[in-house]
């Protein structure tokens, strides 16, 4: 019988304690999880931090994601854009941690379901919503990648993904921009962005920006410390295009003697 | 006597088991008193479930009295230095099937506290004093009943304790096997070890015990030595060679007219054990 | 001491024979195989280097679930065993004390888990290994030699995903969990006896322990308004089971998420002082029992 009180006095009192030291564990794994103090919406800070079905799941959330990622793939290939929508939000949903799921399922919304409802043939004796259709997907794309943003705002490739959907989708050159130098500020952001700062620039037709941000990127990537990737040619060229286009007078350009 | 000059003091020793589901009370053992004194061959009988087994647990430490005591070597029973003292046979051994009987005797050494070459040489002794060196490197697994035994036996004499303590040594063991157990424990007892059995086999215990307690449902019935136990008083019996019918009317004549009476005339026997032993000997 | 700490680790070395020696134990081995092998199934979809999410999310689910198998199987089997085969009562009339027997199986059993997920590892990162090298190689091959900026790129965050140092935590979370998951066996088994009814009850606190921190977040965020019944409830399951949620940092690790050492080494700490406290209770209640 003694032992038996000194086994449960034992629990108790450890029990007490373990439970004060599991409060502190779960908030450390809630910073980890929603990343540092992030405005973010208290529906998905709960179903992050307290959701049953998440801690049903124990440590097999992901695999549930896998295969929510593979009914979608099905999906994608029966062209049902709806359900290949539905299930990217469920990924999401259980893991808004991983940039794929993110970053692919934008890609299937604003590319792949776009592209396929702008290309079906019309059927007569209805108006053409194509175009709007079309816009909707797009939208939808590029609204996955912004709360996406908003939960991993510390990782390039969803600004990337943002920018090219701008470019590619939206034809909004300058938005692209932004977005590319948004990426850039992340640490591990692919050098190429770089320069395709500057093709948005001029694709959007503000020679004077891209001008003077080529120019810029030539001075800094000299102090860069991956200077030798650098494509110092592709820098030059479109400097001195741009000299041209822009007509300035031969004493105030860039490059004064030639230089390389 | 003192406390310590005893192997086994028990004193009004009872237990009783609450059975699982019912709560019922079992009375499994009801005031028993019992010494051993060192140096003793003692056996405890009884038919099954008369609480031999409850008194080698009770001596062990493995179940706690409900009331009364007992002391091991003036020790109580169960603490480490009562176990350090004595060696234990359980009924019907099993040891992990998937060690080699040096492995199995390698792994209960070293928690006997033996180690290095004292440990290798106490192995090697056991193997030989119990008769297995042909098999001590076969998986346990393998063995028959009466093998197991021996480990058993090997196990338990490994720290060279004072007290042995052999729950049924001889049940399922072939007869000569079991004269090998019993030669065991006469030799065990011409070195000063002090010995408790249990049986329910009779006739072995006559053979080695120098005192019996017998166990009837968890009471004590009988204690003594065989001589007390055993003797019919007031009848002698004499062996003849060459008795002729002639002869045995004269001695009963003989004897009615002395006031005596002759009750029983028959030929000795010899028994089966020895008659099995020596035509498989021969 | 010198003789206790020696007792427990020959009874630890025991039980781990034993354990290898126990057919069960390869069967699930080679299931684990089967599904670390069905990792390479994934890889005919195009992932663009997240196939090593995937791979990594079957990989560490085989893993878990196998080696709950094997810790719950383990301490449920062994030690009825010894009771069932009364090969205790020869170990028990040795000097050895009851909780060198708890703790030395606990070890035994311990070292059988450490082996088996250093083995699956081990063949995991084989895995990883192979599938990196192949994708590198076709980038190679494609760019006869020499990969493009872009090219390079990919195989830089193929490596990224493949060789993830985050990946040792995630093993040693996965260890952990399991050694927990095996006190609470060997607690269970030194009260019962029946091999079912211990591995009902462990897995019954394995799974209500995936939800203690709900039950927790409730009885701390409650105020007043539930009965005392609930409150009872809420109090018991958050003070009697451990939180198995904490270990889903792995989860976390999949994702990319930054974990550091320093997290992983509360938590290894919180179940190593958990395991303590387990066994002591599991020395207590088998010294009581009659065996």
């Amino acid at each position: 019988m003694k032992y038996w009180l000194s086994a449960l006095a034992l629990i108790v009192i450890w029990g007490l304690g373990k439970v004060c030291w599991e409060n502190r564990l779960a908030a450390e794994r809630r910073v980890i999880m929603v990343g540092q103090d992030l405005p973010m919406n208290y529906q998905l800070r709960d179903s992050l931090g307290q959701g049953f079905t998440m801690a049903a799941l124990g440590g097999f959330r992901g695999l549930a994601a896998d295969s929510l990622w593979f009914t979608l793939t099905t999906a994608w290939e029966d062209q049902e854009w709806e359900r290949v929508q539905a299930m990217a939000e469920m990924c999401v949903l259980l893991q808004p941690r991983v940039t794929f799921y993110w970053d692919m399922g934008a890609w299937n919304l604003a590319w792949n379901a776009s592209v396929a409802v702008e290309n079906a043939p019309l059927e007569k004796g209805k108006i053409d919503r194509r175009k709007h259709d079309s816009m909707m997907w797009i939208e939808a794309g590029r609204d996955l990648l912004e709360r996406g943003i908003r939960v991993i705002p510390e990782r390039p490739i969803l600004y990337q993904r943002l920018g090219d959907l701008y470019w590619q989708r939206l034809g909004e050159y300058e938005q692209a921009a932004e977005y590319y130098k948004e990426a850039l500020k992340r640490p591990k952001a692919p050098l190429y962005l770089e320069r395709f700062v500057g093709f948005a620039l001029e694709k959007a037709g503000k020679n004077r920006e891209a001008y003077e941000y080529w120019k810029q990127l030539w001075q800094s990537s000299k102090e860069h410390p991956e200077q030798s990737q650098h494509r110092w040619d592709v820098i030059e060229d479109h400097i001195r295009k741009l000299e041209g286009d822009m007509k300035i007078p031969a004493e105030q350009r860039f490059f004064q003697k030639e230089v390389r | 006597m003192n406390e310590q000059d005893f192997a086994v003091g028990a004193s009004g020793l009872t237990k009783t088991f609450t059975l699982e589901w019912t709560r019922k009370k079992l009375l499994a053992l009801d005031g028993l008193d019992m010494q051993v004194r060192r140096g003793e061959v003692f056996g405890l009988l009884g038919p099954n479930g008369s609480g031999k087994s409850t008194t080698m647990k009770l001596i062990l430490g493995l179940i706690r009295p409900t009331s009364g005591m007992i002391k091991v070597f003036g020790e109580p029973s169960g603490s480490l230095a009562s176990r350090r003292q004595l060696g234990f046979l359980p009924e019907n051994p099993y040891f992990p099937g998937f060690l080699s009987a040096r492995e199995v005797l390698n792994y209960y050494g070293k928690l006997v506290d033996l180690c290095g070459k004292q440990l290798r040489e106490r192995v090697e002794e056991l193997i030989e004093l119990v008769g297995l060196p042909l098999a001590a490197d076969r998986a346990l697994k393998t063995y028959s009943k009466g093998m197991l035994q021996r480990i058993g036996l090997a196990q338990a004499l490994l720290h060279d304790p004072d007290l042995l303590l052999l729950d049924e040594p001889t049940a399922g063991v072939d007869p000569i096997g079991s004269r090998q157990i019993r030669d065991l424990i006469l030799a065990l007892k011409k070195r000063g070890k002090t010995i408790i059995f249990s049986s329910h086999l009779l006739e072995q215990v006559q053979e080695v015990s120098d005192r019996v307690i017998i166990l009837h449902r968890g009471k004590k019935m009988q204690e003594g030595t065989l001589d007390e136990l055993l003797s019919v008083q007031g009848q002698s019996q004499f062996t003849v060679s060459g008795l002729t019918p002639e002869l045995q009317e004269k001695v009963a004549a003989l004897l009615k007219s002395e006031g005596a009476e002759l009750v029983n005339v028959s030929h000795p026997k010899q028994k089966l054990e020895d008659y099995f032993i020596r035509s498989v000997s021969k | 001491m010198k003789n206790s700490l020696r007792h427990i680790f020959v009874i630890a070395g025991n039980t781990f024979t034993e354990a290898i020696r126990q057919k069960v134990l390869y069967v699930l081995v080679v299931f684990c195989l089967i599904m670390l092998g069905g990792s390479s199934f994934y890889t005919q979809f195009d992932f663009r280097g997240d196939d090593f999410k995937f791979m990594k999310d079957l990989a560490y689910a085989a893993i878990s679930v196998i080696g709950l198998l094997v810790s719950l199987l383990g301490a449920a089997m062994l030690i009825p065993a010894e009771l069932e085969k009364r090969t205790i009562y020869t170990l028990l009339s040795k000097p050895v004390r009851k909780f060198e027997f708890i703790v030395g199986k606990y070890l035994g059993l311990v070292l059988l888990l450490t082996l088996f997920v250093t083995l699956m590892a081990g063949i995991f990162m084989l895995a990883v290994w192979g599938h990196e090298s192949s994708l590198t190689a076709g980038i190679l091959k494609a760019s006869q030699g020499h990969p493009t900026e872009f090219q390079q790129q990919m195989i830089n965050e193929f490596r990224a995903g493949a060789y993830d140092p985050a990946m040792w935590q995630a093993l040693v979370l996965i260890w952990a969990k399991l050694c927990l998951v095996t006190v609470i066996s060997v607690l269970f088994s030194t009260v019962a006896s029946s091999t079912v009814f211990i591995v009902s009850c462990t897995l019954f606190i394995y799974l209500i322990g995936h939800l203690q921190s709900v039950a927790r977040d409730f009885w701390f965020s409650q105020s007043g308004g539930a009965s005392w019944l609930t409150t009872a409830f809420l109090a018991a399951v958050s003070l009697f089971i451990p939180d198995f949620q904490t270990f889903n940092l792995i989860d976390e690790i999949i994702s990319g998420n930054p974990v550091l050492w320093q997290n992983t080494w509360h938590i290894l700490l919180y179940s190593a002082v958990y395991t303590v406290i387990a066994l002591a209770v599991s020395a207590l209640l088998f010294e009581n029992r009659e065996l």
